[in-house]
């Protein structure tokens, strides 16, 4: 069986600097796999290389066995793998239901049809309705998106990348910025709605993926020192000396 | 005999109500029109209305749909007209009976044709790249206009007869009127198309572009394929306006796809309204009917439009729609009442500034550009002498006094609004 | 096209070239500092133009000289501070509406207050000679003296961005748009200043080309557009890139009247002499066509051939 998503020797350096130095990673179909790593770290800058948003130095790329290193966001996404912004990347001018409806339609092969009205579609309106309930936007579906609440619109991000139909997800921080009953109640979010997809999530909050994540990897200074069960990653020395050790001393 | 209706029944019939209301108000005004005022300069002004309604709400797929800001949009107005234009002269030599009122189709396709040629390059970018490129495709055939006499003719433009093409529908297109259903009736069909347009899966991503265009693209979407499609269809759209143009005056110059038909479209649309749909059209209606009557009584008539359009970008981007629509809110709100003496305030405030401002402006031009015509001019009613220190005095406290009253008369409407809301809140 | 005509056009082509780039010098910078691109730019340039003539006959062209830039510096700086400053909450199309608006009016402003003809701004007696002679032809003092300010400013520019705390900033800012916010002091007077200096720029480069070009209301309309090929072609917000792109379409459009030459011309080489009849009316306008009529529309093929092949610009970093 081919890996999800296989990164071989990726490099990517901005001028003199090499942000990623090297990173060799496989996320299997189907699990929860967590990159952690300190700050800095370029954990970021190999979402944006993955998904297209930035291209890379050298290295490839495997998505289901295809090399999609240097191709358009667009394109990947088509491909099956969508991401999530740590920084809220919605349509904020527009409904929470005309968020939800633009990103259905490449997935439903309406793509930029101009010859029937949008409130005709009727896969489209079930699939938005399906997706308001999931994320629980039900009430808020005429409302326009910069008027939510942050975790609401955090909803909506999650939601956007969902909603286009991809079976594997990039998720850049997707409880960054929240309270600790609002990260619980996020959790339960996201476990729900990514119900039997493959899962790339960037995370700070340790209780979160420690509970929830299958593999966890360490990215220090661009590159993987360690990937493994949480009970293997916990109990790595190297992991501990690079990683949680720094943060140990922070908290002390 | 009844029907049990259901739910999504009557919301098809609101729905269908709500389509049908604007599309009968459209058509009986549009029939009403000519038989309200049907002197001959009144009906030449309905034409020239109709055809920059039809090239400002164009303008708004670019503008107001995917938040897009061209500066050339002149450029295929003038082409349109170009190519009605020579369409008549050659079926005419052809002899050809082309009806006449189908024409204005031949300049929409020409224009959508060369839109999606300046749409492809120009839509690799939103923003200001985009509004460059604009502006540089708009000089590049403006300039290169002027070398080929042949197709755009000299200064005097190209002219032709309308009549020559003989009679069609009925309309022997000699009376201005004639064209005046013409253009009615493509105003409908062109209105029609766009509002269906905007109810679209491509104009709700035009909408999403305008919105955040990165997250399109991560959506699955190419942006500039979004782009490129508001450009070609806003060009092929203005080419209908163009071709009107053409046939209503019977003569187009090169001076119909410069720099001045660009900014005029951009004035009407956003002094009108970018966010509602016939925003445009009222910005069109008054912004032209300004440019009719203005011209006439004042020099300084396209500083006015100047003023009214940085003044529209700094207090009220909603535009004329906006403001009315924020009006009608407010007379509406239970607020509206208590507000009512500071509004009636800020309203003769403000009415007082722009008096003031309007008379500095009239002094200005005949001090300066109109000084040959002597210093003695009638301003709002007034006679005002543009050398008299009096003169000049009057205008300026007049809008001194306006625009320092005004300040504590906001900050007390937000003291109240705010004390309503808040009592309001606590019910 | 004799040696002479070859060695005035290179002369002038620098000199027109400069000028250009003492435009899109400001231009930049307000651009990669404060994200705004300025359509008011060019009219700016005019306003130097009409204030250096107005100051001129009263007290000289020298004290104009220093005077009227510094005056246009404060009319930018009191827009950025009482409009643009108020318009940035609608984001740039916001602010892009508000300097075509604020272009619009200027150019009314002119016509209102100096009317719609020329103005008779004449180059300074002590700059009106020949500075030297050249296969029996003079060259203009005054030209040479544009030429040396606006060296002079481009060294200073220079100078003051290598060697100052607030180059530093600048030249940061340049590469890095986003650091400008993080800048953390006072980012309102920054930004005011930047504004300030890029239009006493924009002025200077009015007072300068005033008496050599026609001070006239349409000055600013005429090169605006040719200010923003620049500024693509050189890639957005690089200096060195508008410093080329400046040059290049000096040199472009000073050759292009300086040739004297018509595609007719062309053909007559290869004993062609009439355009085919077959062809109508199109080919006899081509054939009519000559390169100073080509001249203007160079800059913007230029501008369409760069957007196919190289969209980031010359410089440009940033597609």
């Amino acid at each position: 069986m081919t890996d999800a998503l296989e990164l071989r020797d990726l490099r990517k350096s901005f001028g003199p600097v090499d942000i990623i130095r090297g990173v060799n990673l496989s996320v299997k179909k189907g699990e929860r796999h967590a990159l952690i790593g300190p700050n800095g770290a370029g954990k970021s800058t190999l979402f944006h290389l993955i998904s297209g948003r930035i291209t890379p130095t050298s290295g490839q790329i495997l998505f289901e066995g295809q090399n999609i290193a240097g191709q358009e966001p667009a394109q990947i996404v088509r491909a099956g793998l969508s991401r999530s912004f740590q920084i809220t990347n919605i349509f904020p001018q527009m409904t929470v239901l005309e968020n939800l409806r633009c990103a259905v339609l490449w997935k439903l092969g309406h793509r930029y049809t101009f010859w029937k009205r949008t409130l005709g579609l009727v896969d489209v309106a079930e699939d938005c309705e399906r997706l308001l309930h999931e994320l629980g936007l039900t009430h808020r579906r005429n409302d326009t998106a910069d008027s939510l609440t942050y975790p609401e619109q955090r909803a909506l991000e999650l939601g956007l990348a969902v909603a286009s139909g991809a079976h594997t997800l990039l998720l850049d921080e997707p409880m960054a910025g929240m309270s600790h009953s609002e990260t619980e109640a996020a959790l339960r979010l996201i476990m729900r709605v990514t119900e039997g997809r493959t899962l790339l999530m960037v995370e700070h909050d340790m209780g979160v993926i420690f509970e929830m994540a299958d593999r966890i990897s360490v990215l220090v200074y661009g590159q993987i020192i360690a990937t493994g069960t949480p009970e293997e990653i916990r109990a790595n020395p190297a992991v501990q000396e690079a990683y949680l050790g720094t943060a140990k001393e922070e908290a002390a | 005999m009844t029907f049990p209706m259901t739910d999504t029944k009557l919301a098809d019939r609101s729905a269908a109500l709500s389509v049908a209301m604007p599309v009968l108000t459209v058509a009986v005004v549009l029939i009403l029109l000519p038989n309200l005022f049907g002197s001959n300069a009144m009906i030449s002004t309905l034409n020239y209305l109709g055809t920059m309604a039809i090239f400002a709400l164009s303008y708004n797929v670019l503008l107001g749909q995917t938040g897009l800001l061209s500066l050339g949009h002149g450029t295929f107005f003038g082409l349109g007209g170009f190519i009605a234009t020579h369409a008549v002269l050659r079926f005419v030599e052809a002899d050809i009976a082309f009806p006449l009122a189908l024409i204005p189709l031949i300049g929409g396709v020409g224009s959508f044709a060369l839109g999606s040629v300046g749409g492809w390059l120009a839509s690799g970018r939103g923003g200001m790249p985009f509004a460059m490129i604009t502006l540089g495709l708009a000089e590049l055939v403006a300039a290169a206009a002027t070398l080929f006499p042949s197709i755009y003719g000299s200064e005097e433009g190209v002219s032709m007869d309308r009549m020559d093409l003989g009679s069609s529908f009925g309309l022997s297109y000699g009376p201005n009127v004639d064209i005046y259903w013409v253009i009615a009736v493509w105003f409908a069909i062109c209105a029609g198309l766009l509002f269906f347009l905007s109810r679209t899966p491509l104009g709700l991503l035009q909408n999403a572009v305008r919105d955040n265009a990165e997250r399109v693209e991560f959506l699955g979407f190419s942006a500039r394929r979004v782009r490129m499609s508001a450009y070609a269809i806003a060009a092929g759209i203005a080419g209908v306006a163009g071709s009107l143009a053409a046939l209503n005056v019977e003569i187009t110059t090169v001076h119909a796809l410069g720099a001045s038909t660009s900014t005029l479209v951009l004035l009407m649309t956003y002094i009108g309204g970018t966010r509602h749909f016939f925003g445009p059209v009222l910005g069109a209606i008054v912004i032209g009917l300004m440019k009719i009557w203005l011209s006439d009584i004042s020099p300084a008539w396209m500083m006015y439009f100047g003023l009214m359009f940085i003044f529209v970008v700094m207090v009220a981007p909603g535009g004329l729609a906006g403001i009315l629509a924020n009006g009608r809110a407010l007379v509406r709100s239970a607020g509206f009442a208590p507000q009512s003496p500071i509004l009636a305030g800020i309203a003769i405030a403000g009415g007082l500034s722009v008096a003031g401002l309007i008379i500095v402006i009239e002094l200005a031009y005949r001090a300066g550009l109109d000084a040959a015509k002597g210093a003695e001019i009638s301003v709002l009613g007034l006679p005002l002498n543009a050398e008299s220190g009096l003169s000049w005095a009057t205008g300026g406290v007049m809008l001194i006094i306006g625009v320092i009253a005004l300040r504590p008369l906001l900050d007390r409407l937000d003291g109240k609004r705010h004390a309503i809301a808040q009592a309001g809140g606590a019910k | 096209m004799g040696i002479e005509v070859v060695t005035f056009s290179v002369v002038n082509s620098i000199l027109y070239g400069m000028l250009l780039f003492l435009l899109a010098s400001g231009l930049t910078l307000i651009f990669s500092m404060m994200g705004v691109l300025n359509f008011a730019h060019a009219s700016f340039f005019m306003v130097g133009a009409y204030f250096g003539f107005e100051i001129s006959r009263r007290v000289g062209f020298f004290p104009a000289l220093v005077l009227a830039p510094v005056a246009v510096g404060l009319l930018g700086a009191l827009v950025e501070r009482f409009g643009l400053r108020r318009v940035h909450k609608f984001g740039h199309l916001g602010e892009l509406l508000f300097t075509f608006g604020l272009a619009f009016v200027i150019e009314e402003a002119v016509q209102m207050i100096w009317g719609r003809s020329p103005q008779d701004f004449q180059v300074p007696a002590a700059l009106n000679f020949t500075a030297f002679t050249l296969f029996g032809t003079g060259y203009p003092a005054f030209r040479l003296f544009m030429l040396v300010v606006a060296v002079a400013v481009f060294a200073a520019l220079a100078l003051l961005l290598a060697r100052t705390r607030i180059g530093l900033i600048v030249k940061a800012s340049l590469t890095h748009p986003e650091m400008v916010s993080m800048l953390g002091h006072d980012v309102p007077l920054v930004f005011m200043s930047v504004f300030g200096v890029g239009s006493a720029l924009a002025g200077l480069a009015g007072v300068i080309a005033g008496p050599v070009l026609v001070t006239q209301p349409s000055m600013a309309a005429a090169l605006g557009p040719i200010l923003f090929v620049i500024v693509v072609v050189g890639g957005l917000g690089s200096l060195a890139g508008a410093f080329v792109a400046s040059l290049l379409i000096g040199f472009i459009q000073t050759f292009a009247v300086a040739i004297n030459l018509k595609v007719a011309d062309v053909f007559g080489l290869i004993g062609v002499t009439q355009p085919p009849a077959a062809f109508g009316a199109l080919l006899s306008d081509i054939w009519n066509v000559s390169v100073a009529q080509v001249g203007p529309v160079i800059p913007y093929l230029l501008l369409v051939a760069m957007l196919m092949f190289r969209p980031m610009g010359l410089f440009g970093k940033r597609a």
